[in-house]
């Protein structure tokens, strides 16, 4: 595997394989060497508040636990009993002190630890289990701003250095939040017949809206909602971001489409926590994406979970404002619901395009995506950073030049 | 709550039926009219959701139903192109009166939706069960029944589900 068969990145064009969309191969390695290398985002605080306090789920294909143990720290552990590799915890939510395999009885504690063997005494030679101390769990663990991230490389720089300069913008988002931090609320999940990095390319892609999301757009303007309005206003105003670690942003816009009187109180409460100039740049929407597998959104947080290669799980968490009117977070969850939600008038035309692109990446003859858009008109901000119009394809070269970079071995001094 | 003379259940059921055929034939601007001008449609994500202050599957005031049949017959609906078939399936009526003459069914609804066209293409073709409870709050019109509230648990609520934009 060579990365020319899959990347051209020669200046005037940026081009991609639609193999990366069906290769089982490719498949195997982003499992490796972007689930098990990268920093994951696992979870969110506010979804474990007790000590006991679990979630079940996957890094990559990895299944997961991530507990919250009886001294208050989290934990990110393989959900693969250490005996005979059972699930040890089948509920996806729960508090529990410990986790008791159902198939032969071995125990483990809320932080991991092997409690005991089942009929052990006897049973086993000296030494025999010396190796099993516990659940095998994530090499680091680490939290930013409420945000669980886990690594199984041992290796792994540290959190703050794989967020690079997308950190101040993971700060405003957060700072939506008057009082810190957000609640998540349970998830609107979808599935769809594509591969992951469709999600991945799509949130932060401002040429698609004007075209796929014209239905939502002429219904809502058919019934006196400001849409369209709103995304021209954006195209107008916003910008797109590429980092040099895989992330992208989309922004532009009023962060939340809050009526006049709820968005006055909204911004007084704001201020009375930041200057005038952090209020306006919090009051920016934007779509931070965090490589490989979440977006932090105006309203929610939307993650993604390959399932093969042609299958992906989304899911849409409502974050919760803290600090505010009620009736803020009741309209922003109307809000997002009526767009992004299970049966909103734009998340599902997203995930149906992905299936679209799935079939046409069957073709033979297609050999290669064109993501050149904007080449040429890139503001460089240093520190890995470019700039450009929304409608640029900054975000999707930035996401796939650090996913050739850890697949295919992609030169680091090409990169930006 | 007490049980319904058979011709009340009979009538209850031929509005459900009548219910099913319409959304099957997509004449859903005449599907609104079957409810209440306050009439909510509401898939909770879990049964006790509250529908303001947490997230649900669906949930429709006049409005905003009104919205989504507008963006099914009249905008270029990438999800509905093309459009689903469906059959929607009610079975399992239980009909309950209450004293003040309006009335509780309950019902089991299975709708089999496919969308027509090439199989060879990921998500066309390929004909899906999607299954619910439903629960109508209904109140009498002249001969027959309005909606005030009709309310549906999925079974996979709280689960992944592919497109979604039809009318369940
Ligand atoms: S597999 Fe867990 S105890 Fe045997
Ligand atoms: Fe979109």
């Amino acid at each position: 595997m060579n990365v020319t068969d899959f990347v051209v990145d020669n200046g005037t064009d940026f081009w991609i394989s639609p193999r990366v969309y069906t290769d089982q191969e490719l498949y195997r390695r982003e499992m490796e060497q972007v689930f098990r290398t990268s920093w994951v985002y696992v979870a969110h605080e506010s979804e474990l508040t007790k000590p006991g306090d679990y979630l079940t789920t996957h890094v990559g294909e990895e299944p997961v636990i991530v507990s919250r143990d009886d001294t208050g720290k989290i934990n990110v552990l393989v959900n693969a009993c250490r005996h005979r590799a059972a699930v040890v915890c089948r509920e996806e939510r729960g508090n529990s002190k410990a986790f008791r395999c159902p198939y032969h009885g071995w125990a483990y504690r809320n932080n991991g630890d092997l409690i005991g063997v089942a009929q052990r005494v006897g049973a086993y030679l000296d030494g025999a289990l010396r190796n099993v101390d516990g659940l095998l769990r994530a090499a680091k663990v680490e939290s930013y701003r409420g945000l669980i991230f886990c690594t199984f490389d041992p290796q792994a720089p540290t959190l703050i250095e794989h967020l690079g300069t997308v950190r101040r913008y993971v700060d405003l988002w957060a700072d939506m939040s008057p009082e810190p931090e957000g609640r998540l609320l349970p998830p609107h999940r979808f599935e769809y017949g594509g591969n992951w990095k469709m999600q991945a390319e799509n949130g932060a892609d401002g040429y698609h809206p004007a075209v796929l999301h014209q239905s939502a757009f002429e219904t809502l303007d058919h019934f006196g909602v400001r849409s369209r309005a709103l995304s021209n206003e954006m195209l107008k105003v916003g910008k797109v971001r590429g980092f040099k670690e895989g992330h992208a942003i989309l922004e532009g816009g009023p962060v939340a489409r809050l009526n006049p009187k709820l968005l006055a109180s909204y911004q007084r409460a704001l201020r009375e926590r930041h200057d005038e100039e952090r209020v306006q740049q919090i009051l920016l929407r934007r779509h931070i994406f965090i490589f490989p597998n979440v977006y932090l959104m105006d309203g929610n947080i939307r993650t993604i979970l390959p399932r093969s290669v042609d299958r992906t799980e989304v899911r849409s968490y409502f974050m919760e404002l803290r600090g505010v009117d009620p009736a803020i977070n009741e309209e922003r969850l109307s809000d997002l619901q009526r767009r992004l939600g299970t049966t909103g008038f734009i998340g599902p035309d997203d995930l149906e395009t992905f299936a679209a692109v799935q079939t046409g990446s069957r073709s033979r003859s297609l050999r290669w995506m064109v993501m050149s858009r904007g080449l040429g008109r890139e503001e460089d901000l240093g520190d890995g950073e470019l700039m450009a119009l929304p409608s640029d394809e900054t975000p999707q070269r930035a996401i796939y030049r650090e996913w050739a970079r850890r697949v295919l071995a992609y030169p680091s001094d090409r990169s930006l | 709550m007490t049980h319904p003379t058979e011709t009340l259940t009979h009538s209850v059921e031929q509005f459900l039926y009548r219910e099913a055929r319409l959304l099957d034939e997509r004449a859903l601007e005449e599907w609104l009219t079957l409810f209440t001008p306050d009439g909510i449609y509401f898939m909770p994500m879990f049964g006790s959701s509250d529908p303001v202050r947490e997230p649900s599957v669906l949930f429709d005031t006049a409005g905003t139903r009104a919205q989504r049949v507008y963006q099914l017959l009249h905008t270029p609906h990438y999800a509905q192109i093309p459009a689903s078939r469906t059959l929607h399936q009610v079975t399992n009526i239980e009909v309950w009166q209450n004293a003040d003459e309006t009335v509780a069914a309950y019902a089991v609804t299975v709708v089999h939706e496919v969308r027509p066209g090439d199989p060879g293409q990921v998500s066309i073709g390929q004909v899906r069960t999607i299954e619910g409870r439903a629960r109508y709050d209904l109140v009498r019109a002249s001969d027959s029944w309005l909606i005030a509230k009709k309310t549906v648990e999925l079974l996979t609520h709280d689960l992944p589900v592919r497109n979604l934009s039809f009318i369940f």
